[in-house]
């Protein structure tokens, strides 16, 4: 049984049908990939799995039962960890505090024995303590911990906001662009801290990613969303050669995702190692032996190129719609 | 930890021996004026510093509404009203006999139980709106609620008021201030607990950014509801010892313009005492309480003394208003950025005017838009 099953997902904002009778499913210690140009839909997809969008249509199931209808919060507490693409931790309190607010569903004492001051309760809040110092611990940030959130670099806040999601206890861990504003170095380090956390925590993981090395590293299998519609799906190493996808989705980034997958030889190996160790067992497409990537991306350059003002455009919107919501 | 604990040690002015004496010296005087100084004047003195302990506890109650959730009350004083009715009525004295102690204790907690319950109702009014419609909302809830329900004459003493007598053992004002003060012991120890426990990081996370909230399995209606619940209790305590310091309940005083001038002087006093600060919002709280009596004394004996009784309400309203300026404008953080570095060097901790916090003037800010 699957841990993420999402079928025929719709929903439309007005005149924009923002997504559109999507299906697709994670399964057990997966890590899966969820790609797409700017505004795809990808966000809007990890909204209504986690319950802050209603969709129109369709449904989402957790381990076979339907949750389409419930809040985010009981999905939280029942094993949805998610962060937001543009950073989700309250801004005027302590990291720390922050570690322990996300940890909301696991201190079970009453409201009332709260306001009173119980043993009972000193106790769990010394174990949410114990338990938000260890994951500092685990991702390096320990020095971070008293400080207020709002005043910490960006790159930080990402990885922070990954520890708050740890935090919940997830199941199922959906992160929305988790390498954004960090350097190629850093988001190399991501992934391997990734593997690591599915491993330690034995993890389910959806991924929303722009960082093409990153997805084939980490990811066991990948879905495409264009304008709200599925367009692809694979392993890593298929989608990047994917015609259609390099033409929709590397567009207006094809030199940049030539730069960027140049070196993918040991990292399609390493990431086929992970795959192996992890057990990983979704039937794959048949493997391409050789990546050809460049081929492909040469071939595709012409409508690369005609494609890319269109993409800039959306880009431009995106990045509107985004200095809005923020 | 340690290296921080010794390295505030070293910044420490003075020897750590003269500053414990500076501290202590402090806490004395404190501990005088507050505890001693009202018996020891006499007259309408427990009176007058009882009235501050009651305006206290409401500051301490709009606290919890505009300072954790960000949800703003012009309505409270129907809850503090709701509160000194059903204390009346529940107690129901008459003019002959004092209060039986079980009475009167059961009458706060009734007290309490019917303004939580009407804050919960207005609450589950205004859960899905904030702003200036949620402001609109507890105003016109306010004032509509008090007219309804304090004009029932069979509850308002057929208009006469309502005789409420203390217990044989609180029969002197100044033993009724000093329960008064154990009551602000009381709700500030619960105060204090709120803040550190799920609870209190559950509001902090919805009053920033409820998505946030909800992704940290915060249920963010359930925790609206539980901060007017508790905010309702804490002004409906503040209710009835409002009934018992008079020893009558008028509906008067919480209906119509009376009514209106204490609601907004119960927002003013919460944000000039700055919205997070604890401190900053009862010292603030307790000058507003004693405003007419401070401004009294100080009219006494001058020539102003006939001008200012001509124009009481008008003066101590523009104070309020001054001061609520001079907070939005030139000091978001109100009273609490004196107040707290103050609270914190006399538990021992350094003295500094820069806050460990994100200024807290960064929330106050909010309620300027
Ligand atoms: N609440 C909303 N109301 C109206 N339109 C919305 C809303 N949420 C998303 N949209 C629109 O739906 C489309 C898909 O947005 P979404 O944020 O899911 O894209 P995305 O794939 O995450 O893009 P990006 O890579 O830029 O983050 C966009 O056109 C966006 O403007
Ligand atoms: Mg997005």
């Amino acid at each position: 049984m699957s841990v993420l099953e999402v079928s025929d997902l719709s929903i439309r904002f007005g005149g924009l049908q923002a997504l559109l009778d999507v299906t697709f499913k994670v399964d057990e210690y997966e890590i899966v990939g969820l790609i797409g140009p700017n505004g795809a839909g990808k966000t809007t997809a990890f909204n209504c799995i986690t319950g802050f969008y209603r969709p129109d249509r369709g449904h989402v199931f957790y381990r076979g039962q339907d949750v389409t209808g419930m809040p985010p919060h009981r999905k939280s507490a029942m094993g949805f960890g998610r962060t937001f693409q543009n950073v989700g931790m309250v801004k005027s309190s302590t990291v720390i505090e922050n570690l322990k607010t996300a940890q909301h569903a696991s201190a079970d004492y009453g409201v009332v024995s709260g306001l009173v001051g119980t043993g009972g309760v000193r106790e769990t809040e010394r174990r949410l303590e114990q338990r938000s110092d260890a994951l500092l611990e685990l991702l390096g940030l320990t020095d971070v911990r008293d400080s207020y959130v709002g005043g910490l670099p960006y790159g930080t806040l990402k990885l922070l906001e990954l520890g708050c999601a740890l935090a919940t206890q997830p199941d199922i861990l959906l992160l929305d662009e988790p390498s954004s504003g960090m350097g190629p170095e850093e988001s190399h380090d991501l992934g391997d801290r990734l593997i690591e956390l599915r491993r330690e925590f034995d993890l389910t993981m959806l991924l929303i990613e722009h960082h093409v090395p990153l997805v084939t590293r980490v990811c066991d299998y990948v879905y495409v969303l264009n304008f709200g519609q599925l367009l692809a799906e694979g392993a890593p190493s298929v989608i990047q050669t994917h015609p259609e996808v390099v033409a929709a989705y590397l567009g207006g980034e094809a030199a940049d995702a030539l730069e960027q997958t140049s070196a993918p030889a040991e990292e399609a190996a390493l990431a086929a190692e992970e795959h192996e160790a992890a057990g990983y067992v979704r039937e794959r497409a048949p493997a391409q032996k050789k990546s050809p990537v460049k081929k492909v991306a040469k071939k595709t350059t012409k409508t690369a190129k005609a494609t890319a003002k269109k993409a800039t455009a959306k880009k431009a919107v995106a990045a509107e719609t985004a200095a809005e919501e923020s | 930890m340690t290296a921080e604990a010794s390295l505030a040690h070293h910044a420490r002015p003075g020897t750590p021996v003269a500053s414990w004496v500076g501290r202590v010296i402090v806490w004395l005087g404190l501990g005088y004026l507050v505890l001693l100084l009202p018996g020891a004047i006499g007259g309408e003195a427990s009176l007058d510093a009882s009235q501050a302990a009651i305006y206290v506890l409401i500051g301490l109650s709009l606290h919890i509404l505009i300072g954790y959730t960000g949800q703003i009350s012009l309505g409270h004083q129907a809850f503090v009203g709701t509160g000194s009715l059903v204390a009346a009525n529940v107690v129901s004295t008459g003019t002959s006999h004092a209060a039986e102690p079980v009475h009167f204790g059961l009458s706060l907690v009734a007290a309490a139980a019917a303004a939580a319950a009407a804050a919960v109702v207005l609450g589950a009014v205004a859960l899905r709106i904030t702003g200036l419609y949620l402001a609109l909302v507890t105003l016109v809830f306010g004032s509509v609620a008090a007219n309804a329900i304090f004009s029932i004459s069979s509850l308002n003493g057929h208009e006469a008021g309502v005789t409420a007598l203390r217990p044989a053992s609180l029969v002197t004002d100044y033993r009724f201030y000093l329960f008064c003060l154990l009551l602000i012991v009381l709700v500030m120890y619960v105060d204090i607990q709120l803040g550190k426990s799920k609870t209190g990081r559950a509001l902090a996370a919805l009053q920033e950014n409820e998505l946030v909230a909800q992704a940290f399995a915060v249920n963010v209606m359930k925790f609206k509801l539980i901060a007017f619940a508790l905010s309702g209790a804490f002004a409906g305590l503040a209710g009835a010892l409002y009934t018992y310091r008079v020893q009558s309940f008028s509906d008067k005083n919480f209906s119509g313009t009376p009514g209106f001038n204490l609601a907004l002087i119960f927002v003013v006093m919460v944000v000039v005492g700055g919205l997070g600060s604890r401190a900053g919002v009862v010292v603030a709280s307790a000058f507003f309480g004693l405003i007419d009596v401070l401004l009294d004394l100080a009219a006494k004996h001058t020539f102003m003394a006939q001008y200012y009784s001509d124009h009481k309400q008008y003066v101590s309203g523009l104070i309020g208003a001054l001061l609520l300026l001079q907070t939005v404008i030139l000091n978001p953080g109100g009273l609490g950025q004196v107040v707290d570095p103050v609270a914190r060097w006399l538990r021992g901790g350094r003295f500094s005017l820069h806050g460990h916090g994100p200024t807290s003037g960064s929330r106050a800010a909010d309620v300027r838009a």
